[in-house]
């Protein structure tokens, strides 16, 4: 099997509808570990040390198994598409997606552990869960990181904690990451609200992909920004405090557009499905945007053809990657569109009412 | 102007050496002058004989301190990095340059993990760091036998100690693979 097969199935637990699966996607926990006597990847020098370490920390992956069914692969020898590919299904962060020399990833066939080799630190280990499961993942995620240092000796400092290629991570290494889906106080135009809650306790709020993306389709990512001076728990109770009050207020704005203003969120809601069934040409954003209007209008019960993990799938399955992989072939960003639109039409055509 | 330690705008504390007739110039800020006890109590300023016994010690002390720590040339003996590189990229060469730039990482650290003066890791403890405490621990007991042990003159008993404590001593006594 190659990545790029996995363009045919969406991520397994996409359709899954996590707890407070309405609003909130998924949870990401990410783990930064590096190797005592060892340079940072970026310091690493191209190509036979770093090659060297790579297939060094491919090895301890192998011996150390920290998980069943996992699989390695070295990004160098990938094509971009199926890095974009996983980078879209978050299986791979930006930085190793469009990073160059030798890098890993190994990942489980339920896509919801993911190691990655060389990005900007020796290890990252991640895990997703569908909706809002930080407890879950983070046992995941620690079960995992407990099994890995039984072969690979983790640089440590008594005061310092975990050592990461950036003082930002240091400590526990640890960032949690919260993908939510806010139309309601983006329609609402509340969304300062989150920006004001979130900033107040440290933590931050993203686009999709992390730090310098762009926050399309309503897609927000909270996640903190310590990581030293507390311990993994305290961390994790700041982001759950948070996240739920942003759930209620999502919640609440949902409920006071339902009864004020019923008839501009059903025309928005209806007037995306219109585009959806019949346009020729969709862009990423317009997608994504268009999407995310289904979405809420499925969670306000407006809508009903499909499901919300049926959506979560069409959010995925409609970027460049995506499209690209399935047709087996680079397309051009103008063709894409048409692709696009066609995928689309076809989703929104079947279950026509 | 920024701070030279840490970056961040507005210096409180200007320092000026000047030796061979060489001037050099650091500006700190109030945060980064504090930690390396340069905010001077202002009562400790009504004594001038103390104010003389202690401000030149405490002055070319610190200067020297700032020297080694605000150096950009500070050096990384294991991966090449200066500190001038990290000052540049916001990124660390290796895990040992911790060691090496931590009278300065350790403030910077401080300010952006906002951990309130002192950074400390409170989270997991690594398997590793765990086994290397009560490593020393063990050395620590077993050097307090030994030289109860010679003091006593049970020279047995010394050298079975010393013995233990070589085997202790050795680096790879962790259980993990040499590399």
């Amino acid at each position: 099997m190659r990545p790029a097969d996995l363009a045919l199935h969406p991520s397994p637990w996409l359709k899954t509808l996590g707890p407070c699966g309405d609003v909130v996607f998924s949870t990401r926990i990410r783990l930064a570990r590096n190797v005592e006597g060892y340079p940072f990847p970026a310091r690493l020098k191209e190509p036979d040390p770093r090659r060297e370490f790579e297939a060094r920390l491919a090895g301890w992956l192998g011996e150390a198994r920290p998980a069943e069914d996992l699989h390695y692969w070295n990004l160098d020898g990938l094509k971009p598409i199926e890095r974009l590919l996983l980078m879209e299904r978050h299986l791979i962060s930006r930085e190793l997606a469009q990073g160059d020399g030798d890098r890993g990833v190994c990942f489980s066939s339920a896509e919801q552990i993911s190691i990655m080799t060389n990005e900007e630190d020796h290890l990252r280990i991640q895990v997703i869960r569908p909706g809002l499961a930080i407890d879950e993942a983070l046992a995941m995620a620690i079960e995992i990181d407990r099994k890995l240092e039984t072969r690979i000796p983790y640089a440590f400092d008594d005061q310092l904690g975990y050592l990461t290629a950036c003082p930002t991570n240091v400590g526990t290494g640890l960032r949690i990451s919260v993908m939510m889906h806010l139309p309601g106080l983006v329609l609402g135009e509340q969304m300062d609200k989150v920006f004001n809650a979130a900033s107040r306790v440290g933590l931050a709020v993203r686009g999709s992909h992390g730090e310098g993306s762009k926050a399309v389709g309503d897609v927000v990512q909270i996640s903190n920004q310590h990581t030293l001076g507390r311990t993994e728990e305290e961390i994790a109770e700041v982001v759950r405090a948070i996240v739920a009050k942003i759930v209620d207020y999502e919640r609440g704005v949902r409920q006071h557009l339902l009864e004020e203003s019923r008839a501009r969120v059903e025309d928005k809601i209806w007037r995306s499905v219109g585009v959806l069934r019949t346009a020729r040409l969709v862009g990423s954003e317009e997608s994504q945007s268009l999407l995310s209007a289904v979405r809420l209008g499925i969670s306000m019960k407006l809508y009903g053809d499909l499901r919300i993990g049926d959506l979560n799938e069409l959010l995925v399955l409609t970027q460049p990657g995506h499209l690209q992989a399935i047709r087996g072939k680079e397309i051009r960003a103008d063709d894409r569109d048409a692709v696009r639109a066609t995928l689309l039409r076809e989703r929104f055509k079947a279950e026509s009412n | 102007m920024g701070c030279d330690v840490c970056g961040v705008d507005g210096v409180s504390v200007h320092l000026i050496e000047v030796i061979d007739g060489k001037k050099r110039e650091v500006h700190l800020c109030g945060a980064c002058a504090d930690q390396r006890g340069l905010i001077i109590d202002p009562s400790a300023l009504g004594v001038a004989t103390k104010l003389e016994e202690i401000l030149p010690a405490a002055v070319s002390d610190l200067l020297n301190t700032i020297k080694k720590v605000a150096t950009p040339d500070l050096l990384c003996e294991s991966c090449g990095h200066t500190f001038a590189d990290f000052q540049q990229q916001n990124r660390l060469g290796c895990p040992e340059d911790y060691q090496v730039f931590k009278s300065i990482l350790v403030g910077l650290i401080d300010k952006i993990q906002k951990t309130g003066g002192t950074p400390k890791h409170v989270g997991r403890v690594s398997e590793r760091a765990l086994a290397r405490r009560s490593r020393q621990r063990r050395i620590d007991t077993l050097r307090t036998d030994l030289a109860a042990a010679i003091a006593e003159e049970r020279f047995e008993r010394a050298a079975e100690l010393r013995d233990q404590l070589e085997c202790l001593q050795k680096p790879d006594g962790q259980g993990y693979e040499t590399r």
